[in-house]
């Protein structure tokens, strides 16, 4: 009797949970909803061929539903449009809306880590926030326009920039004012909350100071002049602010919200605010988000068509193209070079672009190694080892999207005149395909420099990087290059967690190290990464002469200048063989041809949004 | 009875203390710390950062003050990302690994028995040296590969099931399926033996003596006996399936919790590693103890001996 009674109970209770589990469905299992506004909720089955009648039903609840896809009929959402029914996953998902043009837009892209823009640590955010957000410039494919910002005045010195900002209101209807912006800044540079991107701001007069901790907020030079007039000053007049503007755009932040919220601010749907073009309506962390067109945005009218942009963070890329080829998603944010083949022959837009970043090899002068200490420190031994790289080959091994590189700036920038940087200011580097004779000849010097007969009575040595998917090919194509092409056979790759190679190499634990970069906003950003005390020099090299150089970039006022002294240093770093480039990561994007004007940034952040359309 | 469950209790607590204490020192004994990632950052950004969570403190201050938040059931904040408390993270996304391990264990347990006990019953025949086959079969393939074969034969080319995500019973199918294949062939093979050994003991000859039927004699007096040897093991199957698959939930884009445990050790994410670890230990035990429980209810001989 005993036994029968438990095992009724225990089938009981598995079945209860798993009633209970019903509720683990995607469309009820969001914590970060918001309340719907309308007593719209429906205990509805995710199912896509019941989408129809709730379509006609959402019409009807044309007030509060802001996911709809009768899109014409919803072009009067309310001002605060957060609201949303449960329904609204499914119906994205389902059919696209009846009218061509507009409508709804569902894509892989991803994941979004926090929409605190102060607290996240991924600017893959940034590129959401593109379109939840509102700067005083926006950044396009090729620069940038007025957002919040309707016009500014640069003064005559060049040092201080006035914007005016138009009429425009949060998502919860307060209006945006000089004075959020202010309070931005001085989150964005508050040195106890170490915002990531501090750097790029350091632009700004008195900002480095206050950042580091030695000066105060005072005396940094943004400030509200009145409700709609903000002013900034920068410390040199060669900077032109607008480009820093729009690279890593600084949010105007509502101090009475992010007080409120404390640190879950941004953690949630409810718990963030909204100025731009859209506001997140669901948010699922780690699975998919909802953005939705906010109608009260200035340029809402006319631009920024689509009205529920979908976001599903989709972890294995097979997945992903499956689901395209379904016809379950109209765009992919990025996949794989293994694909790239396939999906280009089964006739979809397939769109590759370079990533602004150079995956480059460092060696360590001040290496724990101390065998190979003298080794490492010889030049001729660097530019050996490069030399007999075949940069386009290994690169197009590891990743057909992918390609090879040989210098410090990428060709992203442009002169005054329009014309690339890389091209008016050429370097002597290796090439591409490498230089089989030089490499030997840089080796014999270094050989006979150092005391060795021979290539393979060299010390042991170890090339490290960090676990990704390219670098353990990469550090065997390019072990074995050095073995075959120059005899030296004592070069070992290994790799380790990302986190831990990442401490390694800012502990000096390393050999040689493969790590990329990323390019910044100006061309000698990335220059500036290899000073002493760089970001990217832990201390495995010092030259007083780059150092000088650096130094003369940032103190110099004129755009022409800045670009003569950074090919000086280009070419002194090359020479000196401590950075050795090796390739640019590649990515592609892949859209149905029903999707017009698909673009996404491919210098600084931003998804391009604004033409879109999805003519279904 | 009572003094054994007190004892029990008293030793989970333990474990658990234990079980938080390792891992809490394990993770820390990591190089490296959770802001050391591709996106490079200045050091002084990163000491910044450190400083902010805590984590540039003495190690020992640093696991007073987890054992002090353990107490109140606070694992903190996820470091990886922001304002996502960790307890939060775990309550949304545990139910649907949940839910998803629960279903393909109600799944395999009953097929596996059957298949178990199918082939026991045909021993010699085709059905017997298939459902072997099968089960070798189910046992050595890959998870990733079975998710991946499903998911291609099944909804892409078939297009009888979604592809992928969480959104409905039509979309539980494949992920349960390729779940429980595993289970069901390994249970299949297990329940097999266990049959073969119960068929010859003395009580099977006295029951056909008796007269019973082999329908009988099977549901009545084999599989209680065959089963009891397995109720262990299931203690801890249920805790595997029940923490998430981290393939199929890759795979079929599931939100679960699978994910979690593989990515907070991989980027250093100290509360969520930690969060998880105690969580999961925390289920193992009970989950143990139970077992044990129910191992006494079920053979009396145990309870005896007790």
């Amino acid at each position: 009797m005993k036994k029968k009674l438990i095992s009724m109970i225990l089938a009981a209770s598995m079945s209860a949970s798993l009633l209970a589990g019903c509720s683990t469905f995607e469309s009820d299992n969001s914590s970060s909803k918001t309340k719907t506004t309308k007593a719209s909720t429906e205990a509805a089955e995710d199912d896509t061929e019941t989408s129809a009648a709730k379509e006609t039903e959402a019409a009807d609840a044309k007030e509060s539903a802001s996911e709809n896809e009768t899109a014409d009929a919803a072009g009067e959402t309310k001002d605060t449009a957060k609201a949303e029914t449960e329904e609204a996953e499914t119906k994205t998902e389902a059919e696209g809306s009846e009218a061509t043009g507009s409508g709804s837009f569902v894509w892989a892209c991803p994941s979004l880590i926090g929409m605190n823009p102060v607290k996240s640590n991924s600017n893959n955010d940034y590129d959401v926030y593109y379109l939840t957000q509102a700067g005083l410039v926006r950044p396009t494919e090729d620069g940038y326009e007025p957002d919040l910002a309707e016009r500014w005045e640069i003064s005559k010195d060049k040092l201080t920039y006035t914007f005016y900002l138009r009429d425009s209101k949060w998502s919860d209807g307060e209006p945006v004012k000089a004075d959020d912006f202010v309070y931005a800044f001085s989150q964005y540079l508050d040195p106890e909350l170490a915002w990531i991107n501090q750097s790029y701001l350091t632009y700004i007069e008195g900002a480095q100071a206050y950042a580091s901790g030695e000066g105060k907020w005072e005396d940094v030079a943004v400030k509200a002049k009145d409700d709609k007039t903000l002013e900034i000053k920068v410390t040199n007049p060669g900077t032109d602010l607008l480009t820093v503007l729009a690279f890593i755009t600084p949010y105007p932040l509502r101090q009475d919200k992010m007080e409120e919220y404390g640190d879950a601010y941004g953690s949630s749907v409810d718990k963030s605010l909204y100025s731009g073009p859209y506001t997140c309506t669901e948010w699922i962390l780690d699975s998919k988000y909802v953005l939705t067109k906010n109608d009260t945005y200035w340029d809402a009218k006319d631009n920024w068509q689509i009205q529920t942009i979908e976001g599903m963070e989709i972890a294995d890329d097979g997945t992903k193209v499956a689901m395209f080829e379904n016809g379950e998603i109209d765009a992919i944010y990025t996949i794989g070079g293994q694909y790239v083949d396939q999906m280009t022959e089964d006739g979809a837009a397939v769109t590759p672009f370079s990533s602004n970043g150079i995956e480059a090899m460092y060696f360590n002068e001040n290496t724990k190694n101390e065998a190979a200490k003298e080794v490492l420190s010889n030049a001729d031994f660097r530019k050996a080892l490069s030399y007999a790289l075949n940069r386009e080959g290994i690169a197009q091994a590891v990743n057909p999207l992918f390609h090879g590189y040989n210098r410090i700036t990428t060709e992203v920038y442009t002169d005054g005149n329009g014309k690339k940087v890389t091209d008016e200011y050429p370097v002597e580097c290796a090439p591409l395909a490498g230089d089989e004779e030089k490499a030997k000849e840089y080796l014999d010097k270094a050989l006979k420099a150092l005391g060795y007969a021979d290539a393979s009575e060299l010390p042991d040595m170890t090339l490290m990087s960090y676990e990704r998917d390219d670098h353990k090919l990469m550090g065997e194509m390019m072990v074995d290059a050095w073995k075959s092409i120059l005899g030296i056979t004592s070069i070992k790759y290994e790799q380790y967690p990302i986190n831990t190679a990442i401490g390694n190499f800012y502990a000096l634990s390393f050999d040689m190290f493969v790590i990329g970069t990323e390019g910044g906003v100006f061309p000698y950003s990335n220059a500036m990464n290899f000073k002493t005390g760089g970001d990217l020099n832990p201390g495995y090299w010092s030259n007083e002469k780059y150092d000088s150089l650096i130094a003369k970039i940032s103190e110099s006022t004129d755009a022409k200048e800045q670009n003569d002294i950074l090919n000086q240093a280009e070419q002194l770093i090359l020479d000196e063989g401590i950075y050795c480039p090796l390739y640019m990561q590649g990515q592609a994007t892949v859209a149905q041809d029903y999707v017009e004007n698909f673009s996404v940034a491919k210098k600084g952040y931003g998804y391009f949004f604004k033409d879109l359309k999805v003519n279904k | 009875m009572k003094k054994y469950i007190l004892q029990r209790v008293v030793i989970s607590l333990v474990t658990v203390w234990l079980i938080a204490t390792c891992s809490f020192f394990l993770i820390h004994a990591l190089p490296g710390d959770p802001f050391s990632t591709e996106r490079i950052m200045s050091v002084e950004t990163k000491e910044k950062m450190l400083a902010y969570y805590g984590l540039d403190r003495p190690i020992l201050e640093q696991y007073g003050t987890f054992m002090k938040n353990l107490l109140h059931g606070d694992f903190g904040y996820s470091l990886k990302n922001p304002g996502q408390s960790v307890n939060g993270i775990i309550a949304e996304k545990f139910p649907v690994s949940a839910m998803l391990g629960i279903m393909s264990w109600l799944v395999s347990l009953p097929l596996g028995l059957l298949f178990g006990i199918l082939a026991a019953r045909k021993h010699g025949t085709a059905v017997d040296y298939g459902l072997v086959a099968f089960s070798v079969l189910g046992v050595s393939v890959p998870v990733f590969i079975v998710a991946s074969l499903f998911q291609y034969l099944f909804a892409i080319k078939l297009g009888w099931f979604p592809v992928s995500r969480w959104r409905g019973w039509s979309y539980t199918v494949l992920p349960v399926l390729t779940l429980s294949f595993g289970s069901i062939a390994g249970r299949t093979r297990s329940m097999r033996t266990l049959m073969f050994e119960v068929m010859s003991e003395d009580y099977v000859k006295t029951a056909k003596a008796k007269g019973l039927s082999a329908r009988e004699i099977v549901w009545r007096h084999q599989i209680r006996n065959a089963i009891i040897p397995m109720i262990p093991t299931m203690g801890m199957e249920i805790v595997g399936i029940l923490m998430g698959s981290f393939v199929v939930e890759n795979i079929f884009s599931i939100p679960g919790i699978g994910a979690y445990f593989v990515t907070s050790v991989q980027s250093l994410d100290y509360s969520m590693t930690l969060g998880l670890t105690v969580f999961l230990g925390i289920f193992v035990v009970v989950a143990n103890f139970l077992v044990d429980l129910i191992y006494g209810l079920v053979d009396p001989r145990i309870r005896v001996a007790k």
